[in-house]
Order: C-alpha cells, then sequence, then structure tokens
C-alpha cells in the first residue's frame, strides 16, 4: 500500500496500516472518517516529519524551515476532526494494556494514539520519503487549511480503496 | 497510477499529433512540469467543456473553470520557453512534425498548440472521470499553476521511481 502514496500521504498511511494490523477484515473508512483521520494526524505526521528528516534535508529547505509553522497553522484543527477520526481509530482495534482499545473513553483512547502515532512516525517512516514529503508539502503549502485536508484525503481515498484493514470504503 | 488517475486522464488526451512517433523521447518530471505548467489552461478549457454537461448543477468546473483557466494563462509568457523546449524535443523524432514546430513563429506555435491541446482534452476525457477532475481542480484551484504542475511532477517522478513510467502518451524517464 505504501508504494502507491506520496509523501504525507504515505506517513499517514503508514500509521494507519500499521495502527489497523489488528483491525478485522473488511474495516474500510468512509469519507468523513477519512477527512477526519487526515485533519487529526496531519500536524503530527508534518512534525514527526521534520524531525525525522531534519538531519537528511537541507537545513534552509522548506521542512527544516516552516515545517513546524504548518503544523502548528493545522493543529487548531484538532479538536474539531477528533469527533469524526475516533470512529477509524476504534476500527483499527488492537489492545492496550491488556483492555481492548475500542472499550477505552474517547479521552484515553485520544491519548493513546497520540503516543502511538508519534512512535510510529519516529520509528518507521523511511527516509526516503523526506524529499517527496517536503516537495508536496511546500507546494500544497498556499492552500487553505480544509482544501490541503481534503486533498491529502482524496490522496488516501484513491491508493487506499479496498484495501482490507484501513482503506477507503467502496462507495 | 489510479492516485493520479483523473490527471492522468487529462494528460492522455494531451497528446500533441507530434507526439505520435514511433520514439517519443523520455521526460524529466522537470520537463514534465514545464508542459503541465504550459498546458493547465487548455486543459481546464478542455475538461470544462467536456465535463459541463455530465456534471451536478452545483459542480465547480461549470461555475469557475474558465475563470482558472484564465487565471493560468497569465502565467503560461514566463513558461513558455521551457515548455516549448520540451515540445521541441518531442517532436524531434517525427520529421514533419519537427519541422513544423521549429519553423512556426511562436505566436501560431502556441495558437496551434492550445487549440489541440484543449480539443483533445474536450474530446478524450473519460466522462465518468468529470467527478474526480472536478473535485480535484475545486481543491487545487487556490494554488498558482506552477504548484499544481508541480503536484503532478512530483507524482510523475515518484511513478518513474516505481516503475510505471508513462503518463498517458508521455513515457517518463527513469529517476
Amino acid at each position: 500500500m505504501l508504494a502507491r502514496f506520496t509523501g504525507v500521504a504515505s506517513a499517514i498511511a503508514l500509521i494507519a496500516s500499521t495502527s489497523a494490523q489488528a483491525a478485522p477484515e473488511n474495516s474500510c473508512l468512509p469519507p468523513g472518517e477519512i477527512k477526519g483521520l487526515v485533519a487529526y494526524v496531519i500536524p503530527g505526521v508534518i512534525d514527526g516529519l521534520q524531525k525525522k528528516c531534519s538531519a537528511t534535508l537541507r537545513a534552509n529547505g522548506y521542512l527544516n524551515t516552516k515545517g513546524r509553522l504548518l503544523a502548528e497553522r493545522l493543529s487548531v484543527g484538532k479538536d474539531v476532526a477528533w469527533p469524526m477520526a475516533s470512529p477509524a481509530v476504534r476500527k483499527m482495534g488492537g489492545q492496550f494494556k491488556g483492555k481492548s482499545r475500542s472499550a477505552l473513553s474517547d479521552r484515553a483512547l485520544r491519548a493513546v494514539f497520540d503516543a502511538e502515532m508519534i512512535d510510529t512516525m519516529t520509528a518507521m517512516v523511511p527516509l526516503s520519503t523526506c524529499s517527496d514529503a517536503e516537495a508536496i508539502l511546500q507546494t500544497i503549502e498556499p492552500l487553505p487549511d480544509a482544501n490541503l485536508i481534503d486533498f491529502v484525503a482524496a490522496l488516501y481515498t484513491a491508493a487506499s480503496r479496498g484495501e482490507r484493514k484501513g482503506g477507503a470504503c467502496l462507495i | 497510477m489510479r492516485r493520479f488517475a483523473p490527471f492522468a486522464a487529462i494528460l492522455a488526451a494531451l497528446t500533441p499529433a507530434m507526439a505520435q512517433a514511433a520514439e517519443v523521447p523520455c521526460l524529466t518530471p522537470a520537463e514534465f512540469t514545464a508542459v503541465s505548467t504550459y498546458a493547465l489552461p487548455s486543459i481546464v478549457t478542455g475538461a470544462t467543456q467536456r465535463c459541463t454537461t455530465s456534471l451536478t448543477a452545483n459542480a465547480w468546473l461549470p461555475k469557475y473553470g474558465a475563470q482558472l483557466a484564465a487565471r493560468y494563462v497569465r502565467g503560461q509568457d514566463a513558461n513558455w520557453p521551457a515548455a516549448k523546449a520540451v515540445f521541441i524535443k518531442l517532436s524531434a523524432a517525427n520529421g514533419e512534425a519537427g519541422e513544423l514546430v521549429k519553423s512556426l513563429p511562436d505566436p501560431s506555435l502556441r495558437q496551434m498548440l492550445d487549440g489541440l491541446i484543449a480539443g483533445m482534452v474536450a474530446q478524450q476525457l473519460p466522462l465518468e472521470r468529470c467527478g474526480a477532475v472536478d473535485s480535484l481542480l475545486r481543491l487545487l484551484s487556490p494554488l498558482p499553476a506552477q504548484n499544481t504542475a508541480e503536484i503532478i511532477g512530483v507524482g510523475s517522478g515518484l511513478m518513474a521511481r516505481s516503475g510505471r513510467a508513462k503518463l498517458g502518451m508521455f513515457s517518463l524517464c527513469p529517476a
């Protein structure tokens, strides 16, 4: 699945696919949940990419100089996005301290997901995605937040449609 | 390639007759971006013509397509030299077309290309792609033409790296 994504979308896909490993088969995501998930994770994805890629990219390049500002700008929408993202996160299944994640309170689920997202970004995003991610982010940065999120969600939808776990539902 | 299917559908139609030679040279992502930037106004015009009747009443293209194409036109002059170099490269493999491209004055060549591109998109863009094209152009419309073309260029570069080095009739050079 990862090879079909570009930069930012690949990082989001990585989080979704890694998190969804314990999800039941055919646990697809409808458009609203994808949009919510993208809006919720994208600030963390950008921040994580910046940290992960910092040493491999030019010091005066976009991600090292403006990545954090873009992440901060987009993080304003996280609280609004969470109610749309949480059903998608619950579908990913899995355990936390011996307890089903889907049984966690909304607040606990969010905290667990936030921590996992950072771990996933730090450990698993390949350095080879850094320059593509930087190019894509720099190019779409002038978009209004809603357009930027919808565009990344459209990439995710197109590439993941039909995936049996965490992919976009066939509509 | 499915990821860029709407753009691919448009660009598959963006195939000047001069590129229909047996051996069309491959394009680098930068060359691809140059052609895309130049061609965007004609692509939008062609897509608007093609899709207007098949889209819903509240679709974006019928209302704003002409406006977007007009805005993109404003950046065409600056991009023309780079795009022309690519058109010459593409046409070189086809003797007659190659000579035609080199011999025409720029205004005539541009007029011919603009009409050709818009006409081919208007004829060949699959109607089932109109919804996706409408949505993508709406989302990306706030961007300058160069940025939209760069998104196509980055995507084409990624596909070249993953071995899917073809977008429509254009071959993309392996990275």
